[in-house]
């Protein structure tokens, strides 16, 4: 079902998806960098 | 169904979800959509005047034969530059200026999903840029050794020994990557979590497909750029040996770090204009674009493939002949989803009600000249050929005619025609005509030279060259200043249009679809009061 976007909370709550979905991406962008500088760090 | 969002806006916790600060403040703090987006675009413009002053330097030194204005280490400073700043501060911050203004208007969004990170974003670019550029400027009053010279690519060892003009490019080139990456996390999440209701994905403008699968490139690679250049800072000043063949570590390792990100940053670049182009040439040819999920999947694809063909340009650098072939057949099937785009573009225009204004001009002359930069490409991807070719003018010429009328022309397309719902104001269409064809006449005279030498023989980034190629570097001097002065006349379009002209209505292109095209134009400083819904 929709949600009812007349409703304070729906806002709300779509606020907080967009935070953990954006700390979930920058999360993965700092992951690839550890990758990319550990996998080929000096012997 | 219809909500009004003034008080309920995703960030407006307070201070500007009503009225804006006045002064500089505004822009200090903003996290107004528009505002940002604005700012982004008058950054990149900037940026696009200083790259391309410093390219006329070098055209006017090319123009004979023999030192004539320069010496070697200044020119490489000039090249350099010239390219760092072309890709990371026009090109990038130009798009993102785009998807910031734009994105929440086509998806009938309120503002961008995280407006502070939005703010920041945007607030690391003109330090980053003054990091990059300082060196440049205090090389000239003989404190320094000048800006980083390695050439773009920053290839070691030569970028762990240059000058400290490297360190702050590195420095420079981790904020301008942070930056993009903060920029990406926003447009995916503002795709994926503020369409109107009833925009599906498939209901989903280009112009935002194209920006989703950009940001998704954007930060998977440009992590990786910066684990590399922070490799060659330790390198240079750790003592660690990531580079250094004595030491255990291997220089080629720079090549494929430097085009695992710089091969995928020509599709960063070249989605969002794909995305854009078929909203132009809907509007002008009066009819829907063709094969709407044809081009998703296309776009898909080329960002899939993207990741996967870097080594293409390392062909001359020693590979294994399977590596080269692999590289060659991958390379070579990047074609066929932009295959797919230009047959779903010609069969938008085909049989449409066409008409030609200034942002068709431009999109109909991005299809023409990025044509010649694909083809040209799959001269150089072929394995066997490429080493004739590799390291000449052929080259420069070829990635020109991909990069130039993408990020330049495509993204005047898209400026003028937006700009009506920007300014309010429609454009003088006899500038615009003349801005087009003198773009038209300098970039071919520019460049057209260039495969020429390049044929011939001419390796690239070199001050000097024999008398044989004398005729051609004039023309392509010429041309390259006419293209210069091109960009003077965009200014003076823009700045005629935000000072006056005809009053456009709030469809301001008879063929025109989209959300945005539903409000105002002006566009109110908070786009959608009441939030659209799609059936």
């Amino acid at each position: 079902m929709q949600p009812n976007p007349t409703d304070a909370d729906v806002w709300a709550q779509r606020r907080r998806n967009n935070v953990r979905l954006g700390w979930a991406l920058g999360a993965a962008a700092v992951a690839i960098f550890l990758i990319a500088v550990l996998k080929y760090r000096p012997l | 169904m219809a909500h009004d969002l003034a008080h309920d806006l995703p960030h407006a916790d307070g201070h500007d979800a009503h009225h804006p600060y006045g002064g500089a403040m505004r822009w200090i703090q903003t996290t107004n959509h528009k505002d940002i987006g604005l700012m982004y675009l008058i950054f990149g413009i900037t940026m696009l005047l200083m790259g391309g002053a410093m390219i006329l330097g070098v055209r006017a030194e090319l123009f004979r034969p023999g030192l004539q204005l320069m010496q070697p280490e200044f020119f490489n400073q000039l090249i350099t530059l010239h390219g760092l700043i072309m890709v990371f501060g026009f090109a990038m911050p130009v798009a993102t200026g785009l998807a910031n203004y734009m994105l929440p208007m086509v998806l009938g969004a309120p503002d961008m999903a995280l407006p502070r990170l939005n703010n920041w974003g945007f607030w690391i670019l003109p330090p980053a840029a003054l990091m990059l550029v300082l060196p440049f400027f205090l090389g000239l009053v003989g404190i320094g050794p000048g800006a980083v010279d390695t050439g773009w690519t920053m290839y070691a060892p030569l970028s762990v020994q240059s000058g400290w003009g490297m360190d702050f490019a590195i420095f420079a080139v981790h904020m301008l990557g942070v930056s993009s990456i903060l920029g990406s996390i926003n447009v995916i999440v503002t795709i994926l979590n503020m369409r109107a209701p009833g925009m599906t994905l498939f209901k989903m403008p280009l112009f935002a497909h194209g920006f989703l699968v950009t940001a998704i490139l954007l930060i998977t690679i440009m992590p990786v750029f910066a684990g590399g250049v922070t490799m060659v800072l330790m390198d240079r000043h750790f003592d660690t040996h990531f580079f250094n063949a004595a030491g255990g570590g291997d220089p080629v390792l720079w090549q494929h770090i430097f085009w695992f990100m710089g091969h995928p940053e020509v599709y960063v670049l070249l989605l969002p204009i794909t995305g854009m182009v078929p909203h132009v040439l809907t509007a002008f040819s009066r009819k829907q674009t063709y094969g709407y999920r044809a081009q998703v999947y296309s776009m898909w694809a080329i960002g899939v493939l993207a990741m996967v063909v870097w080594a293409h340009h390392m062909f001359t650098s020693g590979m294994s002949t399977g590596g080269q072939l692999y590289f060659m057949y991958s390379t070579m099937l990047i074609s066929l989803p932009l295959a797919v785009m230009f047959f779903c573009w010609i069969a938008t225009l085909w049989r449409g009600s066409l008409s030609f204004e200034t942002p068709m001009l431009f999109a109909v002359g991005f299809i023409i000249l990025f044509g010649w930069g694909g083809l040209t490409g799959l001269i150089l991807a072929d394995a066997a050929a490429d080493p004739q070719y590799h390291n000449a003018y052929f080259l420069v010429a070829h990635f020109h005619y991909a990069l130039y009328p993408t990020t330049v022309m495509g993204a005047m397309a898209a400026i003028y025609y937006w700009l009506p719902k920007w300014t309010g104001h429609m454009l003088n269409e006899r500038m615009g005509r003349i801005h087009f064809w003198v773009v038209m006449i300098g970039f071919n005279l520019t460049f057209i030279p260039q495969f020429m030498v390049g044929l011939a023989g001419m390796p690239r980034r070199i001050p000097d060259y024999p008398l044989m190629f004398t005729e051609w570097n004039m023309l392509s001097t010429v041309g390259a200043f006419i293209l210069g002065a091109s960009h003077l006349i965009f200014i003076y379009n823009v700045w005629s249009n935000i000072r006056g002209g005809d009053k456009a209505e709030a469809k301001a292109w008879e063929g025109a679809e989209g959300l945005e095209w539903t409000v105002p134009s002006p566009a109110p400083y908070h786009t959608f009061e009441k939030q659209p819904t799609i059936e």
